[in-house]
């Protein structure tokens, strides 16, 4: 038991905004910054676009936590963007956390272009906060069922 | 049998002002009431009020058939303001084509009320009547909420888990909502697909949660959706749970209590709460 857990890599998606997160991200790799690898970075124009639905999805598709991360407030590219969307964060999460979702699974943050240390600050605490969670076991459970697979 | 009502219908028929009345007439059994649309003056008798007038009829104004007639009347309760007022917020229905009839139910055990209608005729008076009658402060009366909020992570996954168990996606919750007025529903959308349509566990999660999040911040608890559901899914809990996070986290803001302005999720300030972010 002790062996699986410490083998256990979580799944982590990150949904970036075009501007800035995903900029910060180019300019960790351009960097030659080492961070975890678990992290498969989804690049959208605005964090605007983030439906809630991209992370339900993501858990369906066997995401142990997802990172959603975007523009610090002033720098939308397309003005208010993140605003919007940060308004809808702050009440989605509160319903994730009351329907019985570990809201240490989803993390939301800022990261400018400029960041790309962050970024890789970020991506590590994300990793190692949701390696101590273990996998998602509850959705994986649902995922399991709803294809018709026994629950590995 | 509600003279007043009949009168004030008529009246609004008569004098052409508006082209439909939506309201309740008997049910097709004892002690019920169905919503009905009548046109004629000389229908105006059909029309009840009585404890057993449940629907909130907001929901008819947004569909084309209610919305090509015109401007309408339509008898609503105090929540059924609430939602007409969200929807001419949200720009669904222009002021000028709807006349509400404010009214008041009692339910049965509920001696102290009788079923009135209200005396205001505008907007303006109707909001007014809301504010000092139904103070926003306590619609959000949440004991409920509070007690699942205090159960451990786990117990709250269970709990919802059983609850959207018995689902069977008949969306009974979304048809009976006046707020759910899309008229493509993500539900049905299959290119791609968000929102499974199997009423299996995965599947109605995301249904729900769907439904719920949709509705943050708009939500007037009328409680239709729970009154509908065939299932006994206790959805106005996961109203509740929103409307107390969008009171706590956007200055006070309650829905249903203007008719202008901007829709919570259409603005944002600079002082919106970002704690959570890193």
């Amino acid at each position: 038991m002790a062996d699986e857990a410490a083998e256990f890599e979580p799944k982590i998606v990150a949904f970036v905004c075009n501007w800035c997160a995903y900029a910060g991200a180019d300019l960790a790799g351009t960097g030659r910054l080492k961070y975890a690898s678990n992290v498969r970075v989804i690049k959208l124009p605005c964090t605007g676009r983030i439906d809630f639905h991209f992370i339900l999805k993501a858990f369906e598709r066997g995401a142990d936590g997802v990172l959603v991360a975007g523009c610090h407030p002033g720098d939308c590219h397309y003005t208010s963007g993140n605003s919007h969307a940060r308004r809808r964060w702050a009440i989605f999460r509160k319903l994730l956390e009351f329907a019985g979702v570990d809201l240490d699974r989803v993390t939301f943050a800022y990261v400018s272009a400029a960041e790309g240390a962050k970024w890789a600050e970020v991506v590590n605490s994300v990793t190692e906060k949701v390696r101590g969670l273990g996998p998602f076991a509850e959705y994986h459970h649902m995922n399991a069922t709803a294809e018709g697979r026994s629950d590995s | 049998m509600s003279k007043e009502l009949e009168c004030r219908a008529r009246e609004l028929l008569a004098g052409g002002s508006v082209a439909a009345v939506i309201g309740y007439a008997e049910g097709a059994v004892p002690d019920a009431a169905a919503p009905v649309v009548i046109t004629a003056p000389d229908e105006a008798e059909r029309l009840v009020l009585s404890p057993f007038c449940y629907n909130n009829l907001a929901v008819y104004l947004t569909r084309p058939e209610i919305k090509k007639l015109g401007r309408v009347g339509v008898v609503a309760k105090d929540a059924d303001i609430r939602a007409i007022f969200v929807l001419m917020q949200e720009n669904q229905i222009a002021r000028e084509d709807v006349h509400i009839i404010g009214v008041s139910i009692s339910r049965l055990g509920d001696p102290s009320a009788e079923c009135r209608v209200l005396p205001y005729k505008t907007h303006e008076e109707l909001l007014g009547h809301l504010v000092k009658n139904v103070p926003p402060a306590e619609l959000s009366a949440i004991e409920d909420v509070a007690q699942l909020e205090d159960a451990d992570r786990t117990e709250r996954w269970a709990y919802w888990q059983n609850e959207f168990s018995r689902c069977i996606r008949c969306y009974a919750c979304r048809q009976v909502c006046p707020l759910c007025y899309c008229t493509s529903c993500i539900a049905e959308k299959n290119r791609p697909q968000w929102i499974e349509t199997s009423a299996h566990e995965r599947g109605n999660f995301a249904w729900n949660i769907t439904r719920a999040f949709h509705l943050a911040g708009r939500c007037v608890g009328c409680g239709e959706c729970e009154r509908a559901c065939p299932a006994g899914i206790p959805l106005m809990k996961l109203n509740r749970k929103m409307a107390k996070e969008v009171r706590d986290n956007f200055h006070g803001y309650v829905a249903g209590y203007a008719f202008e302005g901007e829709a919570l999720f259409a603005g944002h300030r600079p002082d919106d709460p970002d704690d959570f972010f890193e």
